[in-house]
């Protein structure tokens, strides 16, 4: 087996050399046979350069003191100066680097992920499905020649043609047409029912919003529990006056969920709306055809076809007006259940123990969250900054060896 | 009556501040010899062992015995000190050697350990910076084997067939002249 070189032991003379040596430096006797080495490491020794006292004296006074720092300016600006520019050029610019990396990554990080829409940050719209706006045929419509006339013709190719390229995507994000809507679960004591439902009935009257179906039974307080009150209200809230009611609506009782959607109808507005002007387009041309029409057949026939435009008009206005009224009105669904659960001093609208429990369950989750993501933004630039302070630390120490090689 | 006057805390030295003192009174000429044979430059030597014994008190709170003793530690750092200041030097200039002083062979010796001195001074003159590092480890800072080994970061075996390699080249230098 071949032994490496730190793993072999001296060689027995090398050996009694190096001791000898150590000997004679030490001012013992050597043997006789090694006293030319033992002149020579006196010899050697001899050659040592002393300090001079000046120099000592400093020292001592310095070590004396603590060797105290210069301000801190001064150390900076010193450490500045010593270090030659080119030195300074390549770890700026690699923390220049490392600092837009890092930029880069936040910025994009903030598009990965986006919550869940219920945890505070902005529901992402959903695209529109392009809503129903086929055109209502008017009854005895069928009548239609096959193939269509040739200005019904266009302005159904002209909508198909602008309902394709009805992108929303261009139009700006403060125009968009959002549809909202909420759902909102409450529950209160079963002596306080009666009272949050009737409050309902106060909110949406106080918010300018109305009632589109209300349903409310049970309500007595010493019903059995089959028979608690159970409410839920169907209603329209003006945009405008959703949050402050959504706000009264929550303090009548026990929000026990809320779940609020929107959906981007933006493009159905715009697909309507060029259907509407690619309708009244084909109804000027119809009624400049009717006008330069000769004879009855020609006249009939136009007329025909000025009738189905006007009703397919008709219909796509009542269809804009309904998307206005979506976005503008929106819908909230409101459900009360009474709780026996409640009725005790904790339940109701105090906040207890168990909210306390819920609020420190949610402040951990927080907590962890922020700690994670914290954690993965600085993982990799810890293993990053261990990496460079590693390399540095190899490149130091070869540069020092080299710096014997190259005297 | 008995009065007791108590140090602030900050002016209570340290186990590590007592060790370093030791350290410091022990190993300041050493560390000055042994800079100044690898450097061969009073004035650079004098500014090497001052910023090594800085670091080194700086850094007394992290020696850390299991790796070492304090004089190899010590000397570990005068060497990185050394090395920077080679570099540095390098980058300026030639590093141009300071000339023997020959009158610091007293007059009163004879002219044969003269001429001895002065063959064996030819002798240094020509090692290598590393074969010179081993000499001024070994015969001007005092340190044993181990220790040189773990300074210049070799196994104690390797630090001493160098160290005997050196020595016979000296050796054989010193007999040529003679």
């Amino acid at each position: 087996m071949k032994l490496r070189e730190h793993e072999m032991p001296l060689d027995p003379e090398v050996e009694r050399e190096l001791e000898e040596i150590d000997r004679a430096l030490g001012g013992e006797p050597v043997d006789s046979d090694l006293d030319a080495l033992a002149e020579l490491a006196r010899a050697l020794r001899e050659e040592r350069v002393s300090a001079e006292p000046r120099f000592a004296a400093e020292l001592d006074q310095r070590v004396a003191d603590g060797f105290p720092r210069a301000g801190r300016l001064d150390q900076l600006r010193r450490r500045l100066t010593a270090v030659p520019p080119r030195r300074i050029l390549a770890p700026a610019g690699a923390a220049a680097t490392l600092l837009v990396v890092v930029g880069v990554a936040i910025s994009q990080s903030g598009e990965i992920g986006g919550g869940n829409g219920n945890g505070g940050i902005s529901p992402q719209p959903a695209p529109d499905q392009p809503v129903g706006v086929s055109p209502a045929r008017p009854s005895g419509a069928g009548a239609e020649p096959a193939g269509g006339a040739p200005a019904e013709r266009d302005a159904q190719a002209t909508f198909l043609r602008d309902k394709r390229a009805a992108s929303a995507a261009n139009v700006p994000l403060a125009r968009r047409r959002i549809a909202r809507r909420v759902d909102l679960a409450l529950s209160t004591s079963p002596e306080r029912f009666r009272d949050a439902a009737d409050g309902v009935l106060d909110v949406v009257r106080d918010h300018r919003g109305f009632v589109v179906r209300s349903n409310v039974s049970g309500g007595d307080p010493d019903a059995p529990r089959s028979q608690l009150g159970h409410g839920s209200f169907t209603l329209r809230i003006p945009v405008g006056e959703l949050g402050a009611a959504l706000g009264d609506l929550s303090d009548l009782g026990h929000v026990v969920s809320r779940t609020d959607g929107t959906q981007d109808i933006t493009s159905r507005f715009v697909s309507v709306k060029k259907r509407i002007a690619a309708l009244e387009k084909a109804r000027q041309n119809l009624l400049r055809q009717l006008a330069d029409a000769t004879t009855v057949t020609e006249q009939e026939s136009i007329r025909r076809r000025l009738e189905i435009v006007e009703s397919q008009l008709s219909a796509a206005r009542e269809d804009l007006g309904s998307a206005q009224r979506r976005v503008h009105l929106v819908p909230v669904s409101v459900t009360i259940d009474a709780d026996r659960a409640l009725a005790d001093g904790d339940g109701g609208d105090g906040w207890g123990l168990g909210d306390a429990v819920d609020d420190a369950g949610k402040v951990l989750t927080v907590t962890a969250g922020v700690l994670l993501v914290s954690a993965a933004v600085l993982g990799p630039l810890a293993i990053l900054a261990v990496l460079i302070w590693l390399g540095v630390r190899a490149l130091t120490r070869l540069r020092r060896e080299r710096a014997l090689d190259q005297i | 009556m008995n009065e007791t006057v108590a140090a602030p805390a900050s002016e209570i030295p340290t186990d590590a501040d007592l060790a370093f003192d030791e350290l410091y009174r022990r190993a300041r000429d050493d560390v000055h010899a042994y800079v100044a044979g690898l450097l061969r430059d009073r004035s650079a030597a004098e500014d090497v062992t001052a910023l090594a014994f800085e670091r080194a008190y700086r850094r007394r709170q992290s020696f850390n015995p299991r790796r070492g003793t304090r004089r190899a530690w010590l000397f570990g750092i005068a060497r990185n000190a050394a090395l920077d200041e080679l570099r540095r030097r390098r980058r300026e200039a030639t590093l141009v050697a300071e000339p023997a002083d020959e009158a610091a062979i007293p007059p009163d010796q004879g002219a044969e350990v003269a001429i001895r001195r002065a063959a064996l001074r030819d002798a240094l003159a020509t090692l290598a910076p590393r074969e010179r590092e081993l000499v001024a480890l070994k015969f001007f800072a005092g340190l044993t084997n181990p220790e040189i080994a773990m300074v210049i970061g070799v196994s104690e075996t390797n630090a001493g067939t160098r160290l005997h390699r050196v020595i016979e080249k000296l050796r054989r230098a010193c007999d040529e002249a003679a």
